[in-house]
């Protein structure tokens, strides 16, 4: 009776918890009302009850049947798109990883050991974090979709053609190709930020190579920020899913992008404002590097860009936000009176 | 080359599949458990697997076309369905339309289109 047990038990360990007791009480009945009459009055053996399993079939496909209806992480609505996004993903997250290990290798080939491994480790890492991150945003859009749509089902009024939306305009179309590239863009910053952000800074040739990098940023104060910068990472990668999904503007993609747009503006003033953010020896590592010659005119002008590049880099970026969120701002009240503001 | 009785073959499973649940309901105005329908229904030709069978009494019963009762004085305990009023009303109706249904696609058959 020990094959019965292992059974039943597979059978029943996914079903909901308060019809298990009951459909094994079922079961077990049955599969013993089966083996009765198999050995009609005889000893009950093994055999017996393993051939009456065979007959019963896969614990699993019965398993199935029991279950009303099939459950969904990503539905077969956005299933294809989120293989589409995910590959894109990969895809990526590999060719930076191995874009980032050559510059390295370029700048000090005599650790390439180290930075293999590092690269190894890199690849098997950050892609099981990608992986983790797009099915999330994915899962998280399918039940909202599901939602939305059982509503739609379950309201009074229901679905009716006069409710159709309409068909997008070609003007406000988003491109695939805009949505993709934003999302690559935000995956090179992410992965950049996150394992390289010493790459990041005046380059050193010397007779035509590259020789070294001089970060612009304290390293140490530039990853406190990591985490926040990972958030508005992923707020992005969301941000351009929506819009990849929805192939056009809609009002939650105008304020998706809005949001979107006035979050990162005012992170990134906040951040780059911080004065312990920059490298405060970038000067004299130009000067150490034999980029200029200490003491010399060249020193001082070049000191002067460096301190006003620190100074209006916030500007910029506090103006670019204004700029893109009053621009993005204007659009969207064009496009409510094109639309009526009923459609959502 | 498909297999023509292949075809056939999924194209049964399809039709009995909407069979089945009149073929129950007509058994159930006395009370059964599972097993018994099985084999009250294979003499009558309808044949059903167990595995098939069992998941959907209980989705009839969530549907409260059947109610069901544990009898515990046998010496193996046996829960026997029974249609309910509600089920018994569901069933009649059924009735005609399958009715309709089969003269509808009988009528088809002896006066092909064309």
């Amino acid at each position: 009776m020990e094959q019965v047990n292992r059974y039943i038990y597979v059978v029943t360990q996914k079903l909901p918890k308060q019809q298990r007791a009951d459909i094994e009480r079922e079961l077990r009945g049955l599969i013993e009302d089966m083996i009765e009459e198999r050995v009609m009055g005889g000893e009950e053996d093994e055999s017996a009850a393993e051939q009456v399993l065979i007959e019963l079939g896969n614990p699993h496909d019965l398993a199935a049947k029991y279950r009303s209806e099939p459950r969904y992480l990503i539905s077969p609505l956005l299933f294809d798109t989120y293989l589409s996004v995910l590959k894109i993903i990969l895809i990526c997250i590999v060719l930076i990883q191995i874009f980032v290990f050559g510059i390295s290798f370029i700048l000090d080939p005599t650790h390439v050991q180290e930075q293999f491994n590092h690269l190894i480790r890199a690849l098997i890492f950050v892609p099981v974090q990608g992986f983790a991150w797009t099915t999330l945003t994915f899962a998280f859009l399918d039940y909202a979709m599901r939602k939305e749509k059982k509503a739609g089902i379950a309201g009074k009024s229901g679905w009716h053609p006069a409710k159709l939306p309409p068909i997008p305009d070609a003007k406000w179309e988003i491109k695939q190709s805009e949505s993709v590239l934003g999302i690559m863009f935000t995956i090179f910053f992410l992965v950049l930020f996150t394992f390289s952000p010493h790459l990041i800074g005046a380059t050193v040739f010397s007779e035509g190579n590259l020789k070294n990098v001089i970060p612009f940023f304290n390293l140490e104060v530039f990853r406190e920020y990591l985490p926040f910068i990972w958030i508005l990472g992923l707020l992005g990668l969301f941000k351009d899913t929506v819009r990849w999904v929805k192939k056009s503007w809609t009002n939650s993609v105008f304020l998706t992008h809005i949001l979107f747009t006035i979050i990162s503006g005012l992170f990134g003033v906040f951040m780059f404002a911080n004065p312990e953010l920059y490298n405060a020896e970038f000067m004299n590592e130009l000067v150490v590097y034999g980029m200029v010659e200490a003491g010399s005119e060249k020193l001082d002008t070049l000191a002067k860009i460096w301190s006003l590049a620190i100074e209006w880099i916030v500007y910029l970026i506090g103006a670019s936000t204004l700029i893109e969120g009053i621009q993005s701002g204007v659009k969207w009240i064009r496009f409510r009176r094109s639309h009526g503001s009923k459609i959502v | 080359m498909k297999d023509v009785q292949e075809v056939i073959q999924g194209l049964m499973q399809e039709l009995r599949r909407g069979t089945i649940i009149i073929g129950v309901l007509s058994q159930l105005s006395e009370p059964q458990y599972g097993y018994s329908l099985v084999s009250v229904l294979e003499e009558k030709g309808i044949s059903i697997d167990p595995g098939t069978l069992y998941p959907l009494l209980r989705r009839l019963e969530k549907q409260e076309l059947l109610e069901s009762k544990w009898d515990t004085n046998e010496a193996r305990p046996r829960k026997y369905y029974l249609l309910s009023p509600f089920g018994k009303e569901v069933y009649e109706q059924l009735c005609i339309e399958w009715k309709n249904m089969i003269a509808s696609v009988e009528s088809l058959i002896d006066h092909p289109g064309g």
